[in-house]
Parts: C-alpha cells; sequence; structure tokens
C-alpha cells in the first residue's frame, strides 16, 4: 500500500510537499468562514474552494494550473460542518498533494453524502440536544451557569473535534478512504443511529410535556363501619388514568402524530411547527390540556 | 437607539459564528437570548426566553439547508420587547415568547431570500476562478454573507427600535389570558417537531426498539438523560460489535485483522 503511493508520488515530478503553515492557513480558513457565501445552487463550494486555495496555490506555481484547480472546487458541494467536513478537507488536500485531482474529486464526491448524515445525527441530534436542554434548564431556573456551560462544551470539543478530523483526514489520506469505503464508516453511521435512537427514546418522553386538566365524574359506593352502603360522586381526573395505561402518553402520541405528519405528507417543518403551534394554542386556550398539572412539581 | 444597534450588531454575529466558526453556537435560541438579555440589562429574562424557546426548537436543524423558523432572532426581539413591557418577571416571559415564538415564525420568509441571493455571487466566483483572481474570490466569499446578515439584522433593528414600551403595552392588552396559556402548551409540545424531524432522518423501521429502550429507562426506571446517553453509547457498541457481518461487508470486516491481499487491494488499484 505505502509502496505503492510512493510509486505514485513519484510519477508526478512536478509535485511539491505542503509546509505546515499552508494546511494552518486552509483549517482556519475553513473554520473561520466555511458556511458564510452558503447558496442554494452550489451550497457549501464557494466555502470549500476558499478553503483550499492557500494549498492549491503552494501546488500550482503555474497560473493556469492554479485557475484550473480552483474551478475544480466550486463544484456543488454539502456535508456537516463540524463532524464530516474537516475530515473531507484534510483528506482531499492529502490527494491534492499527491498530485492526484480526480482522487480528490473523487473523495468529496464519495464521503460528502455518508459524513453528512454521520455528522448531522451526531453533532445535532446527539450532543447539541443534550448539552443544550441541559444549559437550557438551567438558564430557565435563573441559573448563568447554565449558557456558560453550553457555550463551552460547544467551544473546546467542536474545535478538537475539528483539528482531529483534519489532521486524520491529511494523515491517513487514501488509506482512510480505501478503509471508510469498506465497511468502517457503515459500522460508525450504525453505531450513531442506534445511539441516536436510544436517546431520542429517552427525550421524547422527558422534554415534550401535555398532561390533560380534563376529570370525569364517577360514583363510588363505599361501605360504612355500620354496614351501610353509601354512594360518593367523586372527580377523577383523566391524567391519571391515562397514566396507569401508559406513562407520558400524551407526549408520545404528540410526537407520533408530528412524524406522521411529516411522512404523510411530506410535510415541511415549518407548517408542522405551525400545525403545532395552532393546535397547541388552541387546546390549551380552552385549559383542557397544560404543560403540567396545577401544583405538579416537574 | 444605542440598544438597538447593540441587538443589530448581534445578531449579525449570532449569524457568522452559525455560518462560521461555530464558537458558542450563538446563533441558538439559548445563547442569542442571553446575551440579548445582557445588552438589554435583563439577563434573567434573556436567559429565560432563550431558554425556553431553546426547548421549543431542540433538534430543530437546517438539515441540508432547509429553512427552519428562525429562533434566533425569534430570541432577541422577543427579549427586547418584553423588556419594554412594564408588567412583572412572569408577564413579561409571557410577554417574550408571545411575540418571539410568532416574530420566529414569521421571519421564516425571509430565510430563503438570504440562502438565494448568494447564488449570484458564485457565478461571479466562477469567473473569478477561471482568471485566477484570488483576491475576488475572498472578497466575493466575505460579501456572500451580506444577504444572511441582512434579512436579520433589518426585522431586528426595526422592532428593537420602533417598538417603545407604549407600543408593547398596547400589545400586550390585546392579548387575552388563554393566548398566553395556550403558549405555554405551545412552548412545551414544539420540541415533538424537532423529535419528529430527527425520526425522519433515522431507520424508525429498522431499529423502532432502540426508541423503546430509551423510552422505558426514562418513562419506568426514571433514569436521568445522562444516564440514558451512556446506556446507548454501550448499546451501541455491543449491536455493531456483535452484529454478523452482511454477505456484502464480510470481506471488509476481516480486513484490520486479516491483511491478505482479497480484502482491501482492488478497491484501492481500481480508484486512482
Amino acid at each position: 500500500m505505502s509502496e505503492q503511493t510512493i510509486q505514485r508520488r513519484e510519477e508526478q515530478p512536478s509535485t511539491i510537499a505542503l509546509t505546515r503553515r499552508v494546511l494552518n492557513r486552509a483549517f482556519w480558513r475553513y473554520v473561520m468562514a466555511f458556511e458564510i457565501s452558503w447558496n442554494y445552487e452550489r451550497m457549501q463550494a464557494l466555502g470549500f474552494c476558499w478553503a483550499m486555495i492557500p494549498v492549491l496555490r503552494h501546488l500550482n506555481p503555474d497560473d493556469n494550473k492554479f485557475a484550473a484547480a480552483m474551478q475544480r472546487h466550486l463544484v456543488f458541494f454539502n456535508t456537516s460542518k463540524v463532524v464530516g467536513g474537516p475530515l473531507i478537507l484534510g483528506t482531499t488536500i492529502a490527494m491534492e498533494e499527491a498530485g492526484s485531482a480526480t482522487s480528490a474529486d473523487g473523495v468529496k464526491v464519495a464521503m460528502m453524502g455518508p459524513m453528512a448524515g454521520i455528522g448531522d445525527t451526531i453533532t445535532f441530534a446527539l450532543y447539541n440536544s443534550i448539552i443544550f436542554s441541559i444549559g437550557a434548564n438551567w438558564a430557565i431556573e435563573g441559573k448563568v451557569i447554565g449558557p456558560i456551560f453550553t457555550a463551552v462544551l460547544v467551544l473546546i470539543p467542536y474545535l478538537v473535534v475539528r483539528r482531529w478530523q483534519f489532521n486524520l483526514g491529511y494523515k491517513e489520506g487514501k488509506n482512510l478512504v480505501t478503509r471508510l469505503s469498506t465497511g468502517a464508516l457503515t459500522k460508525v453511521n450504525e453505531g450513531a443511529t442506534i445511539l441516536g435512537m436510544v436517546v431520542l427514546g429517552g427525550f421524547i418522553p422527558s422534554i415534550v410535556k401535555m398532561v390533560t386538566t380534563l376529570t370525569y365524574k364517577q360514583n363510588i359506593t363505599t361501605t360504612t363501619a355500620t354496614g351501610g352502603k353509601h354512594v360518593v360522586t367523586q372527580a377523577v381526573p383523566i391524567q391519571t388514568q391515562l397514566d396507569t395505561v401508559l406513562p407520558y402518553l400524551l407526549p408520545v402520541a404528540v410526537t407520533a402524530f408530528v412524524y406522521w405528519l411529516l411522512r404523510k405528507f411530506n410535510l415541511n417543518p415549518i407548517w408542522a411547527i405551525v400545525v403545532v403551534f395552532v393546535i397547541g394554542l388552541g387546546l390549551g386556550w380552552f385549559g383542557w390540556f397544560a404543560k403540567a398539572l396545577p401544583g405538579a412539581t416537574s | 437607539m444605542l440598544i438597538a444597534l447593540l441587538l443589530t450588531l448581534w445578531v449579525i454575529l449570532c449569524t457568522y459564528d452559525m455560518l462560521g466558526p461555530l464558537l458558542v453556537y450563538a446563533s441558538r435560541a439559548l445563547i442569542a437570548g442571553t446575551v440579548a438579555g445582557l445588552i438589554v440589562g435583563d439577563l434573567p429574562l434573556g436567559m429565560a426566553i432563550g431558554g425556553t424557546l431553546e426547548l421549543a426548537s431542540l433538534g430543530v436543524y437546517t438539515y441540508g439547508g432547509a429553512t427552519i423558523p428562525d429562533y434566533t432572532t425569534g430570541a432577541i426581539i422577543g427579549t427586547a420587547l418584553a423588556h419594554a413591557s412594564p408588567g412583572d418577571f412572569t408577564h413579561q416571559l409571557a410577554i417574550g415568547l408571545g411575540l418571539g415564538i410568532p416574530a420566529a415564525l414569521l421571519l421564516t420568509a425571509l430565510d430563503p431570500i438570504g440562502r438565494f441571493l448568494p447564488t449570484f455571487w458564485i457565478h461571479r466566483a466562477d469567473r473569478a476562478a477561471l482568471e485566477g483572481r484570488t483576491r475576488e474570490m475572498t472578497v466575493l466569499h466575505w460579501t456572500g454573507f451580506i444577504p444572511w446578515a441582512a434579512v436579520r439584522a433589518i426585522p431586528t433593528f426595526l422592532a428593537a427600535y420602533f417598538l417603545n414600551s407604549s407600543a408593547v403595552t398596547n400589545i400586550e392588552k390585546a392579548i387575552p389570558t388563554g393566548f398566553i396559556n395556550g403558549l405555554g402548551l405551545v412552548g412545551a409540545i414544539l420540541p415533538a417537531v424537532g423529535f419528529a424531524m430527527l425520526l425522519r432522518l433515522l431507520p424508525v423501521a429498522k431499529y423502532w426498539y432502540m426508541l423503546l429502550i430509551g423510552y422505558v429507562l426514562y418513562a419506568y426506571l426514571k433514569v436521568p438523560m445522562l444516564g440514558i446517553a451512556l446506556f446507548g453509547v454501550a448499546v451501541a457498541f455491543i449491536f455493531v460489535t456483535l452484529k454478523p457481518s452482511d454477505p456484502a461487508s464480510t470481506a471488509t470486516s476481516s480486513a484490520p485483522n486479516d491483511p491478505a491481499p482479497t480484502s482491501g487491494t482492488p478497491a484501492e488499484a481500481s480508484d486512482v
């Protein structure tokens, strides 16, 4: 494997080695401005190209080759920004350094799709949902540590994870692509998916909050100490009955309903939010349903 | 005026952080609202509004570039207007949510404009790349941010500058109590949308029972969220390790321990 790579590099006599400084410039360009010119047509294309420019300039002293390289990197690109993007950038740089434009372009296309799925699940669905829900709960209680906790847990891990992937992608280069394309990526994806679903299963009852305040009247016959029968009419809260059927039935039902809406009508999330907004407003307005039962602690 | 300008600057910084460095994920309602609270001089109010909107938008992210409600601007405008309202804290919080959530929904109409306009920039970038003008590439890339910032900065400034306390008081008088109660419920069930969006991304038909594990841990066993996440890590590792390989991937799963030429080499050789 390594023999092969060396051999290939020797086939490219014009290849110039990249310096640490050039690599750092590409990385920081990626961090500071990856998506600022995001657009519908080519999404992150210009951001990727702009991050690659120091590398491309260094590797292509010839102006015509340099211009052609920039154009190659202006094609459509879109992936997950924290987990995924830096890995692809590092790998692409390694390919460019090896003088193989075709594999650099191929790597981007091959990796952006799978990494987008994995990256979004890990970064947003898992990590962010956990740290932001903890921070938000503290903030609501008036604890300043809430937003600070969340901000610090974004600041440091996000930077570390991006740098690590960038280095890994650059160092492993071709090996990485081979390894990822042969099943390791599938395993990572499967693991992340499973973790995501377990966490989501806990999130639905713990974060979505809805109870009914409705009651129904029930006649209860009690036997007094003297043996006489005594009929009492009692208001029974429906929520207590629901809890014996299935705890957190309403939050689960609401989530299932929205999921069904999204699937069945292929609904845009905005419209799902509008539907939930209108239904929630109506049910809460009439006082049949509420966030929590009056006097409840959670 | 100064506060309106500071809030406008803050919404621009939030947008930049979202698209660029993600230093503190300032575009999330929790961070956006907290700093807006600092700017207007009422930190607890900003934290409460930001925190509530954050819970309402958990899991709501722009997957693949889809437009989502603009909770960033919603939290900032909500905090500014709530602070302008004369009532007590609970009252101000209700006002902040009552105006912040609708603002977040209304502003989704502007987001596509911010996402569409830089399309013109990329065609100019094509020409700049063709002629090898790197300086112009840099300028184009950074000015591509202007439409993104403008669609958030302009409404924030208008709301913060023109809606004074008497206007907010008038809006407030027009809001019935039922609306406030209803909004409380809306905030509590909105996370369902984020979770449903996540579920659409996940293979529910294949792994529905994984949802059950998390549900049972919380609903019956009262395990805290972090505990559920750790349990999830263990389940994921067990599952991936023990899962028998599919026929298609048998050759590859043996690759790490077995450097035999049959495993990785053909794919690699055909690649370059």
